[in-house]
């Protein structure tokens, strides 16, 4: 017997062994064999899977120091979400998605000035509740290069309904190295603004959307892959909020999206990279950047994800942080003005059996100082906590 | 595929029935490659080629076929024809069960049958160019099953398991905790005892070795590696064993290292730059999977 004493007798590994050029042209060889196609054709889930989320919002309230009247508290929404996903036969699956919002709080009404000459917030009277109740259900079809797959979801609360359709469809390359994506969707919004705590002037109004998006994401080693995509979006009719007092846009918005990311995988780590950008712009004058990079760390039965988000915008061209009701458009929302926001959390999931508990907590915190462009500070920026939790089961 | 096949699957429980399912994919794959590729089974693919050898007449195959024979192609190149899948024939000469010296006047006859550049390969199918010819992949698909047997593993959700296909290893991922799987070399003055043990993760180790078939010629010991210029066995190494991503490639880059003498054997191995161990025929190691001490 021997005594084991080479030190190159430890950890080998697929990622720890070097390709010398006669491997490499051997290699060329081998990657042509059925064998060594390393990923796989598309097929239905195998699993039946039923979950159950929920999650709470959180606004903080209003800095008094940018609050003038109504009420400081801001929104809290409670969302839970039921959802199963069940393979049909050996080429289809079926999805169902009910998610309930429950909301109260108060909202920015509109902006005015305070006796020191400082911008403040009117806010609307007492706390709003509202429920939303959405459903939606997906059927998809593989085969063996791709999938398809058709979305009907349905929205209705008090004073707004919306039907959306939606059509998907991802097909990969003969090595199965590269996956092309492709969707569309069109949505059609009802909006019947209730009179309560503040006035509203409109009874009912329609709202029209339509989006198309294309995307490829390419696997550049066995450790790594990188996606990009365009998303453009249209939408036309009643684009104002209903509930500002002073709020009036256009009623076209034509959105584009450029988005990327690149995934990296540390076998030795069991950990992956996740970088991702996003940038958008529209035809209101509004452009931002959204960065995020996020480190996903497996452990036997758990994995923990950090992650960091930047987020920049510049304001669109009506927006003012006291509207000026002499221009064709007007808004002083702050979620037209120019910001930027961080968010930072921690996502984590277990699995026990066939059980999966995941959890997540994150805070988003936005400052006009922050931001990457010019633009005057709206005093109703937002900052609030989301946190999540979730169980999931799969069986046969 | 002329030797034991182990599978060692971890899982969590609830997936026994799916451990068991997959087994019996893996078998019935393995069962498809050696009805497809041996040559010992007269309806196999190879059989119906040799047999119509020098007839002109090509035998239509699948694309994996083809793709199989590709890599012989490149690895006959790259080897310089040491490593040629028509050599086959050379063992109507050499009996290594009975381990007598055959008649070696048979070889003049011989040697002209046993050229690679002889298999003609067309979208039409594969032949061979002169009768006598035969053509043996027995060299390669024993290696190319344990890598499509782990593939199958992964596409079936299975990502902590170990194959063993008559001395040739592919490690699926590692442990389920993580660690690496621990496969054994074996001693080839006693097959049944370990010489070292190796750890892999996500990898193979193919061995080739002619410690369990070997003839002696004037008290001179041959492997069973015939080189396919000379006819004659190789005073080649007792046994030589590659690490690399896929078994298919550790296997070829072995195989052809046993078909190399002495320091042929070194300069072709470190050419391959993969983790390599050589047996010499007196038991010496060497190569850097080689054991610092030994006690053998």
């Amino acid at each position: 017997m021997a005594v084991i004493s080479s030190g190159q007798n430890s950890g080998h590994s697929a990622s720890t062994i070097k390709q010398s050029p006669l491997v490499r042209t051997l290699g060329a060889a081998v990657a042509a064999l059925p064998a060594y196609h390393n990923t796989y054709a598309d097929a239905p889930p195998e699993f039946t899977e039923v979950g159950l989320r929920y999650s709470h919002y959180s606004e903080d309230n209003l800095s008094t120091d940018n609050f003038i009247a109504g009420a400081r508290g801001r929104y809290d929404i409670d969302v839970t979400q039921l959802w199963i996903e069940a393979p049909i036969g050996s080429s289809w699956s079926i999805a169902v998605d009910v998610q309930n919002d429950s909301m109260s709080g108060a909202s920015p009404w509109f902006v005015g000035t305070q006796i020191d000459g400082q911008p403040g917030v009117i806010m609307s009277g007492a706390s709003i509740y509202d429920n939303r109740v959405e459903v939606g259900a997906t059927t998809r079809y593989f085969w063996a290069d791709g999938n398809a797959g058709f979305n009907v979801t349905h929205s209705k609360e008090d004073d707004y309904e919306a039907l959306a359709l939606a059509f998907d469809v991802a097909w990969n390359s003969s090595d199965n190295s590269r996956t092309w994506s492709a969707s569309a969707s069109t949505s059609n919004d009802r909006v019947e603004p209730v009179n309560g705590n503040i006035p509203v002037f409109i009874d009912r109004e329609d709202i029209d959307t339509a989006s198309v998006y294309f995307g490829v994401s390419q696997i550049l080693s066995s450790t790594a892959i990188v996606r990009i995509g365009l998303g453009y979006t249209y939408s036309e009719g009643y684009l104002s909020d209903p509930y500002k007092l002073f709020d009036a846009r256009p009623d076209e918005h034509s959105r584009t999206a450029l988005s990327g990311g690149y995934r990296k995988f540390f076998p030795e780590a069991q950990g992956a990279l996740q970088i991702d950008y996003r940038y958008y712009s529209d035809d209101w004058g509004t452009d931002s950047h959204t960065a995020e990079v996020a480190w996903h760390q497996n452990f036997e039965r758990f994995a923990l994800t950090p992650y960091l988000r930047y987020y920049s915008q510049r304001e669109a061209d009506f927006f003012s942080v006291i509207a000026d009701l002499d221009e064709e458009f007007y808004a002083d929302d702050f979620r037209l003005s120019s910001y930027g926001a961080f968010t930072v959390g921690l996502r984590s999931s277990i699995q026990i059996g066939e059980w999966q508990v995941e959890g997540q907590l994150e805070r988003y915190e936005s400052d006009n100082d922050w931001g990457l462009y010019d633009g005057e500070a709206a005093p109703a920026l937002v900052n609030f906590w989301r946190a999540t939790i979730g169980i999931s089961w799969r069986f046969d | 595929m002329g030797g034991p096949a182990r599978l060692v699957i971890e899982h969590p429980a609830p997936n026994a029935a799916s451990a068991r399912a997959v087994c019996q994919t893996v078998e019935a794959l393995l069962h498809d490659l050696e009805a497809r590729y041996s040559r010992y089974r007269e309806n196999s693919l190879i059989s119906q080629i040799n047999r119509l050898a020098g007839t002109g007449t090509l035998t239509p195959v699948d694309e994996e076929t083809l793709a199989l024979l590709e890599f012989c192609g490149r690895l006959w190149e790259q080897s310089h024809g040491l490593f040629d899948p028509t050599a086959g024939i050379l063992r109507q000469v050499w009996d290594f069960s009975s381990g007598q010296q055959g008649d070696v006047s048979k070889l003049s006859d011989l040697l002209p049958k046993v050229d690679w550049s002889k298999v003609l390969q067309s979208e039409q199918g594969v032949g061979l160019r002169d009768v006598g010819m035969e053509l043996d992949l027995g060299g390669i698909v024993k290696e190319y099953g344990a890598d499509k047997a782990a593939q199958s593993l992964r596409d079936h959700g299975f990502n902590h398991a170990l194959i063993e296909l008559a001395g040739d290893v592919v490690a699926v991922g590692s442990k389920t905790s993580g660690a690496p799987w621990h496969v054994g070399i074996s001693d080839p003055e006693a097959p049944s005892k370990t010489l070292l043990t190796i750890e892999l993760t996500n990898c193979a180790l193919a061995t080739s070795g002619s410690y369990q078939r070997f003839i002696e010629i004037n008290g001179q010991r041959y492997s069973h590696f015939l080189n396919p210029h000379s006819g004659w066995p190789v005073e080649g190494a007792a046994s030589v064993s590659v690490i690399s991503d896929s078994c298919l490639t550790a296997g070829a880059v072995a195989t052809v290292g046993c078909l190399h003498s002495g320091a042929d054997a070194t300069t072709w191995l470190e050419e391959a730059g993969l983790p390599w161990l050589n047996i010499g025929p007196a038991g010496e190691c060497s190569g850097p999977l080689a054991p610092q001490s030994s006690s053998r």
